[in-house]
């Protein structure tokens, strides 16, 4: 057994769920034990258990304090072992298209500037990153992806700013994200995107799954405009 | 169509027990904020308890009916009329087709519930008609009732006039509120001064108060112990590396107020959860007006199971009674 493992964490959140925790970091080693323990309890079928909640570095379980208990659930899920980091062959590789400008990129000056880079070798590094999608939060589609590349990586602004459109290209430290729904973000908007992480009506509405991958590409203004237009999904 | 909204009041929208399942992708169970008034709302009228109704905030609709049909309304204490005519709460009565149902002017509570014989049947999305905005599920067309709406309805055969809940048995908050809490994830990062203080100080609902959650204000601001922030996290001491929240958490950004999180919630962040409010009490925070006084009240998990197993055992006393 690899000795850097170590038994998660198990505390209980409120009175029908408890938190499984593998780390307090943003880091794929990490992230893949936790997506290993929520196919091993789901595979368990534990009694009670309703709902699994994987995130950067944890893992939420949740169950019907009528039918469960924490004592019962923390006990079946101590059982499963300490959760190895699987391989991750699985996961889908997805192309998002980006397009970078005037109008589109509202903080990619500041960002420059913040990071002693050129617009260009933000855009380049932003590029360059290999994304995980690590959960999904905070709104309906937001794929939280980790991976930027540490010479962009920003914290968060102080204040949030209200009502930032569908498709807005963010990054916020080691993490980026494309919108789905208008909603105040603190992040860094530096680009657009025409791919929609959230389609709703269709039969999955969540085309990627978390452990996927995304490559960010280049997209040209008028691509951009032509995608738009077309109301692509891509 | 059976149900023609001539005013929708205030923030009327159409409410089941929610969409579990689906909070992994960032969509809340959402449903009716007070399950407990929705659930034996339904119970007077002969619906399953996980019939559609109607969650009214603060000011009821006005509503005419095209079908006879049998209703309660359930909750906040919103003074019911039929044609002017003054109508019990908390017990079945009927509306002729031709009447209109219509409020007057809240007395306590929040929302309200109004369930009708055969239940709502607007087209449901991921398993629910509740209305969640903010993704456009459920409700009409994703949104609140609007003036002129038409509301078709279920076929039912078993309701009837003239059942009631006793009042020992109908649930409202006190005064001041009281929220029991079990302390969690992060309470830790609370100085002991500030962990006090959470529980000692008596708190206002503040005027953010809403689906999606309830901030409170007034009490001592809290204060965190030092830390060094781990990769990743936002430069906050309140901030943590994004993970998942739970219904009823209670995060507490920049660490000034608390909100407790509800059902329209959003799924995860980067906000640390100092605690969450214990299950059986969620549904009072539903029933709570912006300025009401609010006292935490800390329990371990034993009071908060038993506090759950009591709510279960009052939904089964009012079932048999109705039944």
């Amino acid at each position: 057994m690899n000795q850097s493992l170590i038994e998660p964490a198990i505390q209980p959140v409120g009175d029908s769920g408890l938190m499984v925790r593998f780390g307090a970091a943003v880091d794929p080693d990490i992230h893949a034990q936790v997506l290993e323990a929520d196919s091993a309890i789901s595979a368990a079928g534990i009694e009670g258990v309703t709902e699994l909640i994987p995130s950067f570095a944890a893992l939420f379980v949740g169950y019907d304090p009528l039918q469960t208990d924490f004592e019962t659930v923390s006990a079946a899920v101590r059982a499963l072992g300490p959760m190895k980091s699987k391989e991750r062959t699985s996961g889908q590789i997805w192309q998002v298209p980006v397009c970078y400008g005037d109008g589109l990129s509202p903080d990619l000056a500041e960002v420059a500037v913040r990071t002693g880079l050129s617009e260009e070798e933000v855009i380049n590094a932003h590029l360059s990153g290999d994304y995980l999608l690590y959960m999904y939060g905070f709104a309906p589609g937001y794929a939280y992806l980790g991976g930027v590349p540490k010479e962009i990586q920003l914290p968060r602004k102080t204040a949030p700013v209200r009502d930032i459109p569908a498709g807005a290209v963010m990054i916020a430290g080691p993490q980026a994200l494309v919108t789905t729904i208008k909603m105040p973000t603190g992040w860094w908007i530096i680009g657009q995107s025409p791919f929609q992480f959230l389609r709703p009506g269709e039969d999955n509405p969540f085309p990627l799954a978390v452990g996927d991958r995304v490559q960010f590409t280049r997209m040209s203004r008028d691509d951009f405009e032509r995608a738009v237009g077309q109301g692509a999904k891509t | 169509m059976s149900l023609k909204i001539v005013n929708p009041g205030l923030s009327t929208s159409i409410q089941d027990l929610g969409r579990p399942g689906y909070f992994h992708l960032g969509i809340p169970m959402g449903g009716a904020m007070d399950r407990f008034a929705l659930r034996v709302g339904n119970m007077l009228v002969g619906n399953p308890e996980d019939a559609a109704g109607l969650e009214a905030v603060f000011m009821g609709p006005e509503i005419e009916f095209q079908k006879t049909a049998i209703v309660s309304v359930t909750g906040a204490d919103l003074p019911i009329r039929v044609d002017g005519q003054l109508q019990e709460a908390w017990t079945s009565f009927e509306v002729r087709a031709g009447q209109t149902l219509s409020f007057e002017f809240l007395k306590s509570g929040a929302r309200a519930y109004i369930a009708i014989s055969g239940g709502i049947q607007t087209p449901a999305a991921l398993g629910s008609r509740s209305t969640y905005p903010i993704g456009a599920l459920g409700g009409v067309n994703g949104r609140a009732i609007q003036a002129l709406d038409e509301l078709p309805l279920g076929y039912s055969s078993n309701a009837i006039a003239g059942k009631s809940v006793a009042p020992s048995m109908r649930r409202g908050p006190g005064s001041p509120a009281r929220l029991r809490v079990l302390p969690g994830l992060y309470w830790h990062r609370l100085t002991e001064a500030a962990g006090n203080g959470f529980f000692e100080d008596e708190w206002t609902v503040a005027l953010e108060a809403d689906r999606m959650g309830y901030r409170f204000k007034g009490g001592r601001s809290l204060e965190f112990v030092d830390r060094e922030q781990p990769f990743g996290a936002g430069a906050d001491p309140s901030n943590i590396v994004d993970g998942c929240y739970s219904y009823g958490s209670i995060q507490v950004p920049g660490g000034a107020e608390p909100i407790v999180l509800h059902r329209d919630a959003v799924s995860g962040g980067g906000y640390f959860t100092l605690g969450a409010v214990i299950s059986a009490d969620m549904d009072l925070i539903g029933q709570l007006q912006p300025h009401t006084s609010v006292k935490f009240d800390r329990v371990d998990m034993a009071g908060a199971m038993a506090a759950r197993h009591e709510r279960k055992n009052l939904l089964m006393k009012i079932r048999e009674e109705l039944s």
